[in-house]
């Protein structure tokens, strides 16, 4: 397995960096079909000849194996470099493909639980983080644009699943549900393909690596960002990573209450809107959720990750508030509001690497990474949670409509409030807590300086 | 490192994985596109 390791990673002299953002959107396009998996739900539940509970379980279980894996594996995939994690992602995910198909056509649903669900999920997991670390070493003068790019991938997967698998079901059978299993061997063929092809190009840069005219002193005087480093070990220990983790998990919140209940939230709103519709809103939430990660973590670049939170978070608010009240005004206003809310749902999940890059270093940032990803796991549960506990109870009172959701709309003003807050109290982390040299890691690293000069946005 | 033959293997994969994300996500786009047009009654 030589050809993994992460010595044979590494670039020679000359090398174009701008080919590595190719190999992390192969990765993350093609773990993004998880957001199309929906696409699957009615012919499984045909299939199986169950409710709709049961499928939707295969779903929650891979989210919840992806912040586990990721917070778990994000060490393994530091030290082992990001071919070697971009592999096993790979295997992982087509695999869970294959396993899931079994499970189809030998009708067991535990095996698609199995497949799509653990065996898929390590592969979302580890495939998510493994380009991080890598595109921040390449990018050290750009990191918001450069993650924001790959991270782009993840929103932008669904995209391209979405209509890919629609087509595949139509295509082995008359029946969708009878369509199932080969569907699901062919996109997992094709995923295999695509990965490998992203494994096998990604490069690390050499230690001594820097872009053309940068240095790190000369992004210390321009952005105040740190100097040292902290290991992942460390980090979690820190209230900084604990105020980004909350950051995170009520910026994720907000967003995952729209997007979870989109379909029928616009329905609700407006009686006009089929279920044609309908489904041409969520698509054009998703790529809203897209093209955010790619401009929003790119602008951060230049203003700053600090204030781009305070905008994600502060104007979010605002706009969650004037859903509420105004949302039913017209189908383009409600249609608008929601679609900036869902780019800065976007936003907060690409710029977050170049924000802990920033607070903690290079060290360890996939590691870090991993680990702030269990905000999202916590928030897959809480953002649905509060939307439709509270659209059941509404409905038990006797409304119905635009007024299911008012209440779970201010409440979500209240979460973007505290995460505002939570980011406001971000300071740059303590020098103790600090790696002292890069020899005592055993790693080569940029050599850790005093962390007086650790500061998280612009002077 | 790895030989220059299989340096430029990985430039060239480099490359054809640009124009193969590309076409992807421009393929979801357009297929967004047309949902959206019926979102709007287009």
């Amino acid at each position: 397995m030589s050809l993994l390791d992460r010595d044979r990673t590494v670039a020679p002299p000359g090398y174009r960096r701008w080919l590595i953002p190719p190999a992390a959107l192969a990765v993350h396009l093609s773990i993004g079909q998880v957001y199309a998996f929906s696409v699957f739900k009615e012919p499984l539940v045909e299939h199986f000849d169950t409710k709709l509970t049961p499928i939707s379980v295969i779903f929650s279980i891979a989210i919840v194996m992806l912040g586990l894996s990721a917070a778990f594996g994000g060490t393994w995939v530091e030290r082992n470099g990001p071919r070697k994690a971009m592999f096993a992602s790979g295997c992982f995910w087509s695999l869970g493909f294959v396993v899931a198909a079994i499970g189809v056509a030998s009708d067991q649903l535990w095996l698609v639980y199995l497949g799509y669900g653990v065996l898929g999920g390590i592969g979302l997991g580890l495939g998510y983080i493994s380009p991080v670390s890598t595109l921040i070493k390449w990018f050290p003068d750009r990191p918001g644009l450069a993650t924001g790019l790959a991270i782009m991938g993840f929103g932008g997967g669904a995209l391209i699943a979405s209509p890919l698998s629609d087509a595949l079901l139509g295509f082995y059978a008359d029946s969708p549900a009878d369509a199932i299993a080969p569907a699901l061997l062919t996109l997992g063929a094709i995923y295999f393909v695509v990965m490998m092809m992203g494994a096998f190009t990604v490069r690390v840069p050499a230690d001594d690596w820097q872009p053309a005219g940068w240095s790190p002193d000369k992004q210390k005087r321009e952005q105040l960002v740190t100097t040292g480093d902290v290991t992942a070990a460390n980090a979690i220990r820190t209230p900084q990573f604990w105020l980004l983790w909350t950051v995170l998990f009520c910026n994720v919140t907000a967003g995952i209450g729209i997007l979870e209940q989109a379909a029928p939230m616009v329905q609700d709103h407006f009686d006009t809107v089929s279920a044609a519709a309908a489904a041409g809103f969520v698509g054009l939430l998703s790529l809203c959720n897209m093209s955010g990660r790619f401009v929003w973590s790119s602008t951060s670049d230049v203003v700053g990750r600090k204030p781009i939170y305070m905008l994600y978070l502060g104007a979010g608010a605002v706009l969650y508030f004037l859903l509420a009240a105004t949302g039913t005004a017209s189908l383009a206003w409600f249609v608008l509001l929601t679609g900036i809310i869902l780019s800065f749902y976007g936003g907060g999940f690409a710029t977050v690497p170049a924000y802990l890059k920033d607070l903690f270093g290079t060290l360890e940032v996939g590691a870090i990474h991993g680990r702030l990803l269990t905000a999202w796991s916590a928030a897959g549960v809480a953002g649905p949670l509060i939307v439709n506990a509270i659209a059941d109870a509404q409905t038990e009172a006797g409304k119905s409509g635009a007024d299911l959701y008012t209440l779970s709309m201010y409440i979500m003003v209240g979460v973007l409030g505290v995460g505002f807050l939570a980011n406001l109290m971000i300071r740059p982390v303590s020098e103790r807590h600090m790696e002292q040299s890069a020899e005592a890691t055993g790693r080569s690293c940029r050599k850790a300086e005093p962390a007086l000069r650790a500061a998280t946005e612009r002077s | 490192m790895e030989s220059e033959t299989s340096e430029r293997g990985a430039e060239l994969r480099g490359y054809v994985l640009w124009v193969i994300v590309g076409a992807g996500l421009l393929y979801g786009v357009v297929n967004t596109a047309r949902q959206v047009a019926d979102l709007f009654g287009v």
